[in-house]
């Protein structure tokens, strides 16, 4: 019996994926449970193991962005299974078993139907449009896979075509390149390098703007004494065993944030609809750039966890995002986020909310200043606070009050018990 | 209250009523006449009747030409005017089977508008969720002092028993085309004059051109862009008065004179809001439906091509529109036809159109002299002429004149329905010798490698 090999949802929100290489060559044989082909979301990258063993006849050339439940490739039992699937899907010049990872133009437009609808323009690999559409569309070097077709059956028509050419953002040549030579003006831009918005940074590209959009964002700025939080982390990490994880700064910020959002629990929610969801759980992200984007993975019930388990379970978190294995899960439905700029030298910024979260965090540096207390000045190390919130849900008193609940457990770890 | 009433029971309404019935409408018909309309009783089937009448007489006439000496001894117009009744009371009788089979109530009376969602129908007030008008056409005889005497119309034409020695068509349309070629062949002595410059106004200059010149071979008399003044009786003939640069006097037994306007009166479209074009039709959109919210309209009574098969073709978009679908009605895929020797036919835009587009337009053409089939049966008049956008090689129209046309004409509707460019139609088969190897063969011409051409 012929296995299909299809697109694992590998989280809530996943849609698409895109297909980076296929482990064998068509024919070749695979074992059982043995990777058959690697995919990869915005956030995650998946090894597919083939749950039988068999003949592998890959479908989708690798490259190649792909929707959730599409049938990528199959397994044959035999070579007869394999000769009736080479009858039935015929695959253009040999599927490419492997491609560079980075090609431009991978992205899938999400109006396309997916290849599950049968309705769709898009069986397998054979598109369905119009001879004049696909004579069109070549003219135009339009990709036809990402066209949404109205025709019969989805097919791709003339009029499909004419939309996309009729759109200014699309593939349509922009009028500027037909302006009058401005390569010759000294005064003209030239481009250096052309950046494809898409992968992570598209992600993050339309969730800054998604974010921005939505919400009526404003940032409250404090500075606090960092001195107790340095004792704290000193003393307790002094007191370690070797092979036990360190705890950081981050590790008793996600603490004392969440043990703050519990006692103001405005701050921990989402706007849904006509509704604010006030969440029962606390799951702070940290947001990190391990070189390839920004990720933010999450700290669950971090109110509930003790610091050394919250710095034991960053520091697996990191290992992960670092060897790319982050799952979904791991990654979403977070209900704060902490970012960190202090490594490089700020204090005060304006975080952009992680949407839909409601609130964050940003902390600056830990740089000792002269500070004056009891009319003397001293001498003291201490930390820039930066708290955004979305100003539609969360009055400036209450954001004000969450912060200096989050200050005086800063500057006193203590009260954190 | 029904689902979908529909007002008038021709080929539109008929259509209109079946498709809506499929799709679980309660229906209504509503009819004045008989069913069947203009097409059934008195338009395209009864001359379809006495064409093929006269083509009969045509081919006797031929005979020699393939060694059959044949005479004829004498035409017994009864006998067509009978077999014209019965085909059309059989398919009248078809269509009243069928209606009733699909539950289709059938409302005899005239339905008049009292409101958007009334009508009225003798007196009797009915609901509808949904209206289709399909009203058709009427004869409207131009206002020329004198032409009430002479005028034969083409439902009286199509019941004659002894044709008139001489008679004037006035008009150039597909109709007045296929009235004068029946009665030139059965020996009336025809003119044809029209205001327009040439025949088939709405055709490819070169389809006009070519079917001028058949028709002068048949022996009709053309005066083209002349204007019929006056017509005065002398005796038991009238003298019929043209003005225009040749302004010539004709006398003729009959003037037979066929203009139809859409059907929009003494249907209350003013009680239910509906608006008019300047052209009289009723207004719809490319739904087929009326200024007016849930009425749509139909065939001859929208105007454009006024043919049976664009009413029945709107009816499928019309009762699925009125069904809750939102189907586009494709005007540019109405195909256009006329039944004379040779026929003439068409689909999409001519040449002239096409360059008043500023298209990138070529032509391919291939003549029927020199495909193996019309000269196997000597009918070697004609061509396939396509017009194409050369930019992507969108065929924009197709326009044969020549045996078959009516027929060959749908390879170009389905070509430009699944949008075929040029080099897909190039690339088709026919089997050997057909007329429809024309069309392969234009599209190749097209292309520039027209195979059984000389060399370009």
């Amino acid at each position: 019996m012929v296995t299909e090999i299809t697109i694992p949802k590998l989280g809530l929100t996943m849609e698409e994926a895109k297909l980076v290489k296929w482990s064998f060559d068509m024919g070749r044989t695979v074992a059982a449970k043995q990777m058959v082909a690697l995919i990869e979301t915005d956030k995650v990258s998946f090894e597919i193991v083939s749950p039988v063993k068999g003949l592998v006849y890959p479908v989708v050339p690798a490259g190649t962005m792909v929707l959730v439940a599409q049938i990528i490739g199959y397994i044959a039992t035999d070579e007869a299974e394999l000769a009736i699937l080479q009858k039935e899907h015929p695959v253009d010049a040999g599927v490419i078993v492997e491609q560079s990872e980075d090609k431009p133009g991978g992205k899938l437009d999400k109006t396309a139907p997916a290849a599950t609808d049968t309705a769709g323009s898009k069986v397998g690999e054979r598109i369905i449009a119009s001879p004049l559409a696909r004579r069109m569309a070549k003219d135009h070097d339009l990709d036809l896979a990402k066209i949404p077709g109205t025709g019969p059956g989805g097919r791709i028509v003339e009029a499909d075509i004419q939309k996309i050419l009729a759109a200014p953002t699309q593939a349509a040549p922009a009028p500027i390149s037909k302006a009058p030579a401005p390569e010759e003006s000294e005064f003209a831009l030239t481009v250096a390098e052309e950046i494809p918005i898409q992968g992570i940074r598209k992600v993050i590209f339309q969730n800054m703007h998604l974010s921005l959009n939505t919400q009526a964002q404003l940032t409250l700025q404090t500075e606090v004494s960092a001195k107790g939080m340095q004792d704290f982390r000193n003393r307790i990490n002094n007191i370690l065993d070797p092979d036990e994880t360190k705890i950081s700064y981050n590790a008793i910020m996600i603490k004392a944030v969440a043990l703050a959002l519990r006692q103001h629990p405005r701050v921990n929610s989402s706007v849904d609809g006509e509704m604010i969801k006030v969440w029962k759980q606390i799951h702070v992200g940290a947001a990190m750039d391990v070189g390839k984007g920004l990720i933010v993975p999450k700290i669950r019930n971090a109110d509930t966890k003790s610091i050394m388990t919250i710095a034991k379970e960053m520091g697996q978190l990191v290992d992960k995002a670092k060897q790319n294995t982050l799952s979904l899960d791991e990654l979403q439905g977070g209900t704060f986020t902490i970012t960190n700029l202090g490594a490089w030298g700020i204090d005060h910024f304006t975080p952009i909310v992680n949407f839909p979260e409601s609130a964050i965090l940003g902390l600056g540096r830990i740089v000792e200043k002269p500070w004056v207390k009891n009319s003397e000045v001293v001498v003291e190390p201490r930390i820039a606070l930066s708290l955004t919130f979305d100003h539609r849900i969360i009055d400036g008193a209450p954001g004000a009050m969450f912060l200096k609940t989050l200050t005086r457990m800063i500057e006193e770890p203590l009260l954190m018990l | 209250m029904y689902d979908v009433i529909i007002i008038g029971g021709g080929p539109g309404g008929y259509a209109a009523a079946i498709r809506s019935a499929q799709l679980d409408a309660g229906v209504a018909l509503v009819e004045t006449d008989i069913i069947g309309g203009t097409c059934v009783n008195r338009g395209c089937i009864p001359i379809k009747v006495w064409l093929r009448a006269a083509d009969t007489l045509r081919r006797i006439q031929g005979a020699g030409d393939f060694g059959i000496r044949a005479k004829v001894e004498g035409i017994d117009f009864q006998t067509i005017v009978e077999r014209k009744n019965g085909v059309s009371s059989d398919i009248r009788m078809g269509m009243e089977a069928l209606l009733g089979n699909y539950g289709v109530e059938v409302l005899k009376g005239r339905g008049v508008f009292k409101s958007p969602g009334e009508i009225d129908i003798n007196g009797a007030v009915y609901q509808a969720k949904k209206y289709i008008i399909a009203t058709g056409s009427r004869m409207a005889v131009p206002d020329i002092p004198g032409l009430k005497d002479a005028l034969l119309t083409t439902d009286q034409a199509l019941d004659l028993q002894n044709l008139p020695a001489s008679i004037l068509i006035y008009g150039a349309g597909p109709i007045e085309v296929e009235m004068a070629t029946i009665f030139c062949r059965f020996g009336s002595k025809v003119t044809l004059a029209a205001q327009t410059r040439r025949l088939l106004p709405r055709e490819d200059q070169d389809s006009s051109q070519r079917l001028a010149q058949a028709l002068r071979d048949e022996g009709v008399t053309l005066f083209l862009g002349q204007k019929l003044e006056s017509v005065k009786p002398v005796g038991n003939e009238f003298i019929c008065s043209l003005s225009g640069s040749k302004n010539p006097t004709i006398t003729v037994e009959k003037v037979l004179c066929a203009p139809r306007l859409p059907n929009t009166q003494n249907l209350g479209l003013e009680n239910a809001g509906i608006l008019l074009d300047e052209d009289g039709s009723v207004r719809a959109d490319d739904f087929l439906q009326t200024s007016v919210e849930g009425i749509y309209a139909i065939g001859d009574v929208v105007g454009h091509t006024m043919q049976s098969h664009a009413a029945s073709a709107m009816a499928i978009t019309a009762a699925e529109n009125a069904m809750g679908q939102s189907k586009l009605f494709s005007f540019n895929l109405v195909p256009r036809g006329a039944w004379s020797f040779p026929e003439v036919a068409s689909v999409g835009l001519t040449e002239e159109e096409a360059e008043n587009q500023d298209l990138d337009v070529t032509v391919g053409e291939f003549p029927y002299a020199i495909n193996g089939l019309a000269m196997s049966v000597n009918e070697m008049k004609g061509s396939v002429k396509v017009v194409f956008d050369e930019r992507y090689g969108k065929i924009l129209g197709v326009h044969i004149v020549g045996p078959n046309a009516n027929e060959l004409i749908g390879e170009a509707v389905v070509a430009m329905q699944f949008e075929y460019t040029v080099a897909e139609l190039a690339a088709g088969i026919r089997v050997h010798p057909t007329f429809s190897e024309n069309v392969v063969d234009a599209a190749r011409d097209a292309l520039g490698w027209a195979l059984y051409l000389p060399k370009r």
